[in-house]
């Protein structure tokens, strides 16, 4: 695998208002692991789902937040099933080409059972729906040499934050889920993680 | 047995994140300075405190 592709990992996770903070803290906390996150974001048209296939097949690893279970506000209301979809995905993927490996993040305990039992036996990464849940799991499901510390973490999260508005201010948009600013926030994370943990 | 899972690569440098994400130079070293990382990806990044003048070049000339 070229090097410049062992830091990938896929974002399996809801683009929506109410996700903005746990989407930043997802962002800061695998780009203190050393992660590239990758994402769906700017990826549109006709083969669209191709797209999504060959990303996830170019990412070593995959993160799929299935917390979002609830109905959406708008009508008609309905689930959201891009997440449990693309978690197929890369569960086929894995299946043929056992380098690939996938995790799998909820807030609510024993829910995933329910909500889709087909992952019995897999235990899923409780995050309570909380950033520092997300930090605190993202540290539980992986281990490396120089490991960041939950508050390092923490704390890359709050200048993430901090540099938000002139981010969206300078892409000329209000939203947090476009492709320029979903990498201008991994580029800025992964110059925070240099700042705060180191780069080894 | 543990769940953790053992992380054996090394991150990449800011220009080779930058270039991943394809960022242009210009607007990734703006991105870094807004953050205030020192490191700023390109051919410049060894380069460190003011430019010097052209007085003193010739100083160091003579």
């Amino acid at each position: 695998m070229p090097r410049t592709e062992q830091q990938r990992v896929f974002l399996n996770i809801p683009y929506d208002e109410h996700f903005e903070p746990l989407y930043l803290a997802y962002i800061a906390a695998f780009s203190a692991m050393g992660f590239l996150p990758r994402a769906t974001l700017g990826i549109g048209g006709n083969r669209r789902l191709d797209r999504i296939a060959s990303l996830i097949e170019s990412c070593p690893y995959s993160i799929h937040d299935l917390s979002r279970v609830q109905l959406d506000a708008n009508a008609p209301r309905t689930p959201r099933f891009n997440m449990p979809f693309e978690l197929g995905l890369a569960v086929a993927w894995a299946r043929a080409n056992p380098r690939h490996k996938w995790f799998v993040f909820e807030s609510v305990k024993r829910r995933l059972a329910k909500s889709m039992s087909d992952l019995d036996g897999t235990d899923p990464y409780i995050h309570d729906g909380t950033v520092r849940g997300v930090m605190r799991e993202v540290c539980n499901a992986f281990v490396r040499p120089n490991q960041p510390t939950v508050p390092q973490m923490m704390k890359m999260n709050r200048d993430l934050r901090r540099n938000v508005p002139k981010i969206l201010q300078n892409a000329g948009t209000r939203s947090l889920f476009t492709a320029r600013v979903f990498s201008e926030l991994c580029l800025a994370a992964a110059g925070l993680r240099s700042k705060h943990v180191g780069t080894g | 047995m543990s769940r953790r899972t053992k992380l054996d690569f090394e991150p990449l440098s800011l220009e080779d994140t930058a270039r991943e994400l394809g960022i242009p130079r210009q607007r990734a070293k703006r991105i870094l300075t807004m953050i205030g990382t020192d490191v700023v990806p390109g051919p410049h990044k060894l380069r460190a405190g003011k430019r010097r003048t052209a007085r003193a070049k010739s100083a160091r000339i003579r």
